[in-house]
């Protein structure tokens, strides 16, 4: 039992996450600290921060992987604690050691547990040894020779993943298997190029599977607990795009099961921090998809049915306190469900999109997470997500109601976001319906395309325009008030 | 002449004239009193629509209606000097005589907006000619070494077959 | 200003009747106009297609500022000459706003005879550009003209106000620093191409606008040099070598953005200040005006029913309403702006003439441009008019009218005859605008007179030699006599041959005259002073 406190925390990250932290960091008292990139100089995680520290890179995002540089100024700057964040090196063994060789407290779970469940084959190993449901698979580091046929007895459908892969790159679904030996091949070139690994696995894929997450939390005491699940089935090109608490597709028996497994497969880990165990599930079967050792992007969803500030526990936990709850403490009230503002255009298959921020103006009354202000620009350094709304309410149905207003009501302009793409999401009747899998988006590419506004809505911009641009105004006002007055006559 | 207004695919013809107690758009045939009834309030057609709109350049951004917008305010001048007959972009032509130095694409090539289509040389200037917009090449009208006066068709291209 | 108490019946047989006749007449100068403006043979607008050129009225319509007016002057120039062949005289000319600017157009119409020139096209130009220069406006030239029409070149070349007077005109304008644009929409050969070389600007259309002082076959009839259009005068020689030409455009939508954005560059001019207020519209309906016009101009009716019509607020402030009560003076707004009205009501008598004078003082002094509204059959004639000097009093309404340095507009309402004209501030008194009524009419006497007095002389001829004439034989010499006199004293005829700026449906005046007195604040009013008037 190692009792470590510490009186300030860096944030090793950036954006949305970054203020999000940073604002729990200032509730508890604590001094909150940040390293930027000066790409990200103005950004509101840097101004709301007491101390900032400048770090360097060949790109902005190699500097927020320099691990070294990052611990570097944070014994200069004499920091207690470093939080990761989500991405970056948040869920890299070698930071998490580095860190705590260096006296920091890492706000997250043991180095070693990160090494595990960051190998996706000894992940999936790890947790079938101990009973727990895995898709059938096969592993090509059990036998190289025989892969290909282990491959194909798998089945179709099935998906091949690079073992060092993650956040849904390099994945590649066969569904016939005449192709599978081609698709192999392509697999194996594309993971050497991203992860700097071709080895691959191969498992069963589940049709329509939805995508279901469970929130887990562990002490240094060994006390786990579940928050319950999040489902993340919206998903594009396997980016989530929507995520909500709870499930609207599980049974409270099925609920019930896969929580269970989930906590049970995060006190065989022996986990302590926050962690995400991430489930295929499919026709009442699921499947054990991966863990993620860190705070989730969707975090928001389980803190608002739970009442819970995870981020609060996070830095609790990582000072050495038990967990302030037990298992029979945490309750979901009401449905929540987040949307990923991205800067992207939905009809150009969601090419990125920059621009200046030129108005920004979050709606009232909801919970928007948010990284960026008006006066800042959308570059295409970082990734293009811009902010997350969160919405809670009583029921799902206005849970979506609310949502949809929000979205509604935000002004964003200056650069294009997919806030049209996510209203049209949230007024689909498969969606409505709860009736929703990670294929929803494919299999409906009419919602990417915006609708042209109507007659009267299109008379409204173009009076709008006429009266806020200088050329129009002046080009009226030029004429004299006779003329105007007798309009467009003739004789 | 109109002004034009580029809203998503869609080109708008609008004017605004002044009338006795404001100013009134002038659109598809009609004219409709408008007026800024405060600094992001709209009154048309007796209905107040709230708005927030930030111009920048000849670019507006417009949130209304739930959505948001950006339209651009075309320079006539520029415009119609570019759009000449029904598809302007369909015929690469010339800003200058010259003479062809490079032929980096063939009929048939697909390529897209920005995409060097041929080379020039005048008055010992090189000048890549790039394509407006993405398409196949239809025909390349002049080979290297061949001379062609200032506004000569040099290359054509037709529509992306999807 | 109290307003004008109407004694109308507007229910009344006569105004019923008044009203059908003069709003035929109103509806057979609509048809015509939009005769004149749009029926050209297929095969001309064809051609026009073929070469890649707009309509003209289309091109106004990409060169006007929208939701403006335009005041097209002179449509019917020509209706009753050619044999009707060039509608327009194949121009079109008006006052329009172009980038907020209050401008005279000139454009040439090709779709009549390839826009050739004949003698009244050359008149209509030339008057175009004398209401440019008297009231300082901007021109803008379409330029699209086959040139002169050779065969009656002896009409419109060689005099003082010939074609000559084009270009000398547009010298003036320059020298004035009233700045013009052409923009060349087809050939400028020989004369036509110092239209675009004397003004201060031009535009060039790629293709169809070429600048030549003799094109292709005259180079070639004249030194055997083989040349084509482009190479000869085109857009791109006279914007790159020769610097005859600023601005090449690809299309004629580009030129007219151009031309546009040039006019956008000109100084606002500045108005000269006159009394003006916000405008009111008359109180009484200006569609009784049809009801007032007599259907037989020799009925006599009381021109302030006309007034109460046409000023706003039918207010009226009468001018020694008890004195020379056949001349009608006062004050009135149109649209606005502070006007001096003289009307006839009846034959100008010594009273009415010295009236007439004096009110022009009186409104010269106080700077109020002037408003004639012709109804005038003469000065009165006879022994005890002599005496009292008629000639005289006249010649000091004549000598008024010239000498007043405030703009006039003149009105022909019922008929404008003999010296009477004169008097009313006729076109030879240069007011800026002079407009007629399509009942109207104008000649050196009435036609009945006219006809009376030539078949008389017959008559007596016949008497001499011991012919006695029946009725019939009378009425045989009479009636073409008066046949001819009425052609060529009405409306249509004086159009025709540009004695005025154009026939107005009555109800149209209003506009006409508030755009009118607009264009002619654009230059200062002068200090009052005339000749001297025979006391």
């Amino acid at each position: 039992m190692i009792s470590q406190n510490f009186h300030s925390v860096l944030v090793a990250n950036r954006g949305e996450i970054a203020v999000r932290i940073i604002r729990t960091v200032k509730a508890l008292g604590l001094t909150p600290m940040i390293v930027y990139h000066a790409a990200d100089k103005d950004t509101p995680a840097v101004r709301l921060a007491s101390i900032a520290i400048e770090i360097t890179g060949v790109t902005p995002v190699a500097a927020y992987l320099d691990g070294a540089q990052i611990i570097a100024k944070a014994i200069a700057a004499g920091a207690g604690a470093i939080h990761p964040g989500y991405g970056f090196l948040s869920e890299n063994a070698g930071f998490a050691r580095a860190v705590a060789s260096a006296g920091i407290v890492f706000v997250g779970p043991a180095a070693e547990t990160i090494d595990l469940m960051g190998d996706k084959i000894r992940a999936r190993n790890f947790v079938a040894e101990r009973g727990f449901p895995v898709a059938p698979s096969a592993i090509e580091d059990d036998d190289r020779q025989s892969f290909a046929a282990r491959a194909r007895q798998v089945g179709a459908p099935l998906l091949i993943k690079p073992s060092a892969g993650g956040g849904g790159k390099g994945m590649r679904i066969v569904r016939d298997l005449a192709v599978l030996d081609d698709e192999i091949l392509r697999a194996r070139s594309e993971g050497q190029r991203y992860f700097g690994d071709g080895r691959l696995y191969v498992e069963r894929y589940v049709e329509r599977p939805r995508h279901i997450e469970v929130q887990v939390f562990g002490d240094m005491h060994g006390n786990i607990v579940h928050l319950f699940e999040r489902e993340c089935s919206i998903q594009r090109r396997f980016q989530k795009i929507i995520e909500e608490s709870p499930s609207p597709g599980l049974t409270a028996a099925e609920r019930l099961r896969i929580c269970e497994v989930a906590a049970g497969i995060a006190r065989a880990a022996n986990y302590c921090n926050a962690g995400t165990i991430e489930f295929i599930y499919g026709a009442g079967e699921f499947y054990f998809l991966e863990m993620n050792t860190r705070l989730q992007v969707e975090h928001p969803v389980t803190e608002e049915v739970t009442g819970i500030d995870l981020v609060a526990e996070q830095l609790r936990v990582a000072a050495g306190e038990k967990l302030r709850f037990r298992q029979e403490d945490i309750n979901v009230n009401g449905h929540a469900i987040e949307l990923r503002l991205y800067a992207e255009d939905a009809a150009r298959d969601f090419a990125p999109t920059t621009g200046p921020i030129l108005a920004y103006r979050p709606p009232p009354g909801i919970r928007v997470d948010s990284g960026i202000a008006e006066g800042g620009s959308v570059t295409a350094a970082f990734d293009p997500m811009l902010a997350k709304v969160i919405a809670h309410a009583p029921t799902r149905a206005a849970a979506i109601a609310k949502a949809d207003k929000a979205l509604s009501d935000f002004v964003l302009l200056g650069c294009q976001t997919n806030a049209g793409f996510l209203r049209r999401l949230l007024q689909d009747p498969d969606f409505i319906k709860g009736d929703i899998h990670t294929g929803l988006i494919a299999e409906k590419p009419e919602l990417m395309a915006e609708p042209s506004p109507d007659a009267a809505t299109t008379l409204q911009i173009l009076a709008v325009a006429a009266l806020s641009l200088r050329a129009i105004i002046d080009a009226a006002d030029a004429v004299p008030v006779l003329h105007s007055s007798i309009g467009e006559w003739r004789n | 002449m109109q002004h034009l207004i580029t809203l998503g695919a869609e080109l708008h013809r609008v004017w605004l004239g002044r009338t006795a107690t404001g100013y009134a758009l002038h659109y598809d045939g009609a004219e409709v009193p408008v007026r800024l009834q405060a600094e992001s309030l709209l009154r048309i057609n007796g209905e107040d629509v709230p708005f927030v709109a930030v111009a920048e350049g000849d670019r507006l951004f417009i949130h209304i209606a739930g959505r948001a917008h950006a339209l651009t305010l075309q320079d006539p001048v520029k415009y119609h000097a570019v759009a000449v007959g029904a598809d302007a972009e369909d015929f690469v032509r010339a800003p200058m005589p010259g003479s062809v130095i490079l032929t980096p694409v063939i009929a048939g090539d697909k390529v897209a907006a920005g995409d060097t289509l041929v080379v020039i040389e005048s008055m010992k200037i090189e000048v890549a000619i790039k394509a407006p917009r993405a398409g196949i090449v239809e025909e390349v009208k002049f080979g290297v070494g061949q001379t062609f006066e200032r506004d000569a068709v040099l290359v054509t291209l037709t529509e992306e077959k999807n | 200003m109290g307003r004008i108490q109407s004694q109308l019946d507007v229910y009344s047989p006569a105004f019923l009747a008044n009203a059908e006749h003069n709003r035929a007449l109103a509806a057979e100068l609509r048809r015509r106009q939009q005769a004149a403006r749009f029926s050209r043979p297929q095969r001309d607008l064809d051609r026009l297609s073929r070469q890649g050129k707009m309509f003209l009225r289309d091109r106004l319509t990409a060169l006007l500022d929208p939701g403006t007016p335009f005041l097209e002057l002179s449509t019917l120039a020509a209706n009753m000459a050619y044999e009707g062949e060039a509608p327009g005289a194949g121009q079109v000319s008006g006052i329009g706003i172009v980038a907020g600017r209050e401008v005279v157009i000139h454009a040439d119409d090709a779709s009549v005879k390839g826009g050739a020139w004949y003698p009244l096209s050359v008149k209509k130009i030339v008057r175009a550009l004398d209401i440019a220069i008297e009231n300082r406006l901007p021109v803008i030239h379409l330029c699209d003209s086959a040139g002169g029409f050779l065969p009656l070149q002896r009409e419109l070349f060689a005099d003082r106000y010939y074609a000559g007077r084009i270009f000398r005109n547009q010298s003036i304008l320059s020298k004035m620093g009233v700045p013009q644009v052409a923009v060349v929409l087809g050939h400028c050969t020989a004369g036509g191409a110092y239209i675009p070389a004397l003004s201060d600007y031009n535009v060039i259309v790629r293709g169809t606008g070429a600048i030549f002082l003799g094109g292709p076959p005259l180079v070639k009839a004249a030194t055997g040099e083989e040349v084509t259009v482009e190479e000869l005068g085109g857009a791109d020689m006279h914007t790159t070598v020769s610097g005859t030409a600023d601005y090449p455009a690809a299309s004629e939508a580009h030129a007219f953005a151009i031309a546009r954005e040039i006019i956008a560059q000109m100084r606002p001019p500045q108005k000269t200040v006159i009394d003006q207020i916000a405008p009111e519209p008359p109180l009484y309906d200006p569609a009784e005006l049809y009801g007032i016009l007599p259907r037989d101009s020799r009925t006599l009716f009381d021109m302030r029913e006309l007034l109460a019509r046409m000023v706003d607020g039918s207010r009226f402030h009468e001018y020694q309403p008890a004195y020379g009560t056949t001349l009608i003076c006062g004050y009135a707004r149109i649209w606005g702006m502070k006007i001096g009205i003289l009307a006839n009501n009846g034959v100008l008598f010594n009273d009415s003439s010295l009236k007439g004078a004096h009110f022009i003082q009186l409104c010269d002094k106080n700077r109020t441009p002037l408003l004639f509204l012709q109804n005038i059959t003469g000065f009165m004639v006879g022994k005890e008019y002599e005496r009292r000097g008629i000639s005289k009093d006249g010649a000091k309404l004549i000598m008024a009218v010239s000498g007043a340095s405030v703009p006039k507009f003149t009105i022909n309402c019922n008929g404008a005859f003999g010296a009477g004209v004169y008097g009313m501030s006729g076109r030879a008194f240069d007011p800026r605008f002079l407009f007629t009524w399509p009942g109207s009419g104008t000649s050196v006497m009435g036609a009945e007179q006219a006809a009376n007095v030539l078949t008389d002389v017959k008559i007596r001829q016949m008497e001499r030699s011991g012919k006695t004439l029946s009725a019939e034989e009378i009425a045989a010499i009479k009636d073409p006599v008066l046949e001819d006199y009425k052609r060529e004293q009405s409306a249509y005829y004086g159009t025709s041959e540009i004695w005025d700026d154009g026939i107005l449906d009555p109800v149209d005046t209003r506009n006409a005259l508030g755009i009118c007195l607009s264009a002619a604040l654009n230059v200062p009013i002068e200090e009052p002073h005339y000749g001297v008037f025979r006391l």
